[in-house]
């Protein structure tokens, strides 16, 4: 066939067509809706954990999920911290906005590396992008979940204006969300493995292993990364000056402290 | 009534033929043309936006916790640092849009052909509308062609399908050229046939999408053709 008569011939017969695209509209106004599929994909793994964790095994649009799952955790905890950072106001709103989703993204991008290289030298079949996935998931829950509690610290926030007892609250609050999201991930990652997956009690033991590792990776960043809230009486600081310490020790300190010890 | 829902073609069968990640402005990580068009302006920039708010997140409190390090925790060396870290994300942002833009650019085909089967999508989008506008009574709509309208989606499809496969085939496996012809062939012949269609009253809308249909078929055999 002749392919100059195959590019010009049809283009002659219909130049109404060239001027009014079929369905163009309905196709801008889809690409337009791209910024608000990353917030649809989180909802989808919170409405339907089984089907999501199904895709991931699949290896179905794992590029868009880890790129969803970034931005929409990122959204969430900055709007928890820069709520918990309106307890000093001014720049340790911003700071407190940029610092949280950083604690626990970095702590993931730390910690995952271990994860995968580990577990691959034990035999698991995943690649790099699914344990990527997957650790987001757990991360976007935990955002979830401190985005749904953000209302009850505003409320304390308001209410009650005492360091000790807000520094406690919030340890609370991220513990639980935490344990959550943490427990999500274990099970997802068994999930994922399969029946047979996780018949090496080492490679079990391994997760459980990185589970403790990144709990003690993310409590150590936190107290590098602090204040989130800055103290009473206190000017902004981006970092605290004194580096020694640990975060169990300032815990304990501030409950022996409450409790009047 | 033909259930036209076999003849669209989902994400899910786009992901599975090309093999990448698609959807309506991205092919994996590499920006489809679709994302530069006037009218996806302004998603683009909010997710450049978005993209940086995320590169900051990284590079601000990491490239604080260097300066803090090497200034031996002196908070005004922190200070001077800040620069350093809004510059990162803004280079981090730069660089990430440009790795996707050049992906892109390498998947021109690839974009073209999805554009295609983005207005072929519509097109049996509208043949449903007219089907059930057909349906209904007092309806004055042109019900002539449509055999031959279904019959043109059909061809348009199995050539659009045909050029995903060729792209895939051309971009994994660029020695593997008998394949291509075979596939090549299969569009040219598709098109032929598109074309040997009657289209009569061109007012009507039948006539429209018939149309339609030949022009997305040349647009793959051009695209196609090109390679």
């Amino acid at each position: 066939m002749n392919q100059e008569s195959l590019n010009q011939e049809p283009l002659n017969q219909a130049p109404a067509l060239n001027q009014v695209p079929l369905g163009q509209e309905a196709l801008e106004l889809r690409r337009k809706r791209g910024n608000l599929n990353h917030f649809a994909v989180l909802i989808r793994l919170l409405r339907d954990r089984r089907t999501f964790l199904d895709e991931v095994r699949n290896e179905v649009k794992l590029n868009r999920k880890i790129s969803a799952l970034l931005v929409a955790s990122s959204c969430f905890f900055a709007v928890y911290g820069a709520i918990v950072g309106t307890y000093s106001g001014g720049l340790q709103i911003i700071s407190s906005a940029i610092k949280l989703p950083a604690l626990y993204l970095i702590t993931l991008m730390i910690c995952v590396p271990t994860l995968y290289f580990f577990d691959i030298l034990f035999g698991s079949k995943l690649n790099f992008k699914q344990y990527v996935v997957m650790a987001l998931t757990s991360v976007a829950i935990i955002s979830v979940l401190l985005f749904s509690f953000a209302p009850v610290i505003l409320f304390f926030l308001i209410s009650i204006q005492d360091y000790n007892f807000f520094l406690l609250l919030n340890v609370l609050v991220m513990g639980l969300t935490g344990c959550v999201g943490v427990r999500l991930f274990y099970k997802g990652m068994v999930d994922m493995a399969g029946p047979d997956g996780f018949e090496q009690k080492l490679r079990l033991k391994l997760l459980q292993g990185w589970v403790v590792l990144y709990g003690l990776v993310g409590s150590q960043l936190g107290w590098t990364l602090r204040p989130f809230f800055g103290a009473d009486n206190e000017v902004f600081q981006i970092f605290r000056p004194e580096i020694d310490g640990n975060f169990y020790a300032k815990v304990f300190q501030t409950i022996a402290s409450m409790l009047g010890f | 009534m033909t259930n036209l829902d076999s003849l669209r073609i989902t994400e899910r069968d786009l992901d599975e033929i090309t093999g990448l990640d698609i959807g309506a402005v991205n092919m994996g990580w590499a920006y489809r043309q679709a994302a530069f068009a006037p009218a996806a302006r302004l998603s683009f920039l909010g997710e450049q936006l978005l993209t940086l708010c995320v590169a900051s997140i990284f590079c601000l409190p990491v490239t604080l916790l260097l300066a803090r390090s090497v200034s031996g925790n002196n908070a005004a060396a922190v200070w001077r640092w800040l620069p350093f870290g809004v510059v990162g994300a803004i280079a981090l942002t730069l660089f990430w849009a440009l790795y996707r833009w050049r992906a892109g650019k390498r998947l021109i085909t690839l974009s073209h052909l999805l554009d295609d089967i983005d207005r072929f999508n519509e097109m049996v989008a509208a043949v449903e509308i007219l089907e059930e506008l057909g349906a209904a009574k007092n309806s004055r709509l042109n019900l002539e062609n449509r055999d031959e309208v279904i019959e043109a989606l059909h061809l348009t499809r199995e050539s659009l399908i045909c050029g995903l496969m060729t792209e895939k085939v051309m971009r994994k496996h660029q020695q593997f050229i008998s394949r291509k012809q075979e596939m090549f062939s299969s569009i040219e012949k598709n098109l032929a046939m598109l074309q040997r269609i009657q289209v009569g009253d061109e007012a009507s809308e039948y006539s429209r999408l018939l149309n339609e249909a030949i022009q997305i078929g040349t647009s793959v055999h051009k695209e196609l053709s090109g390679y």
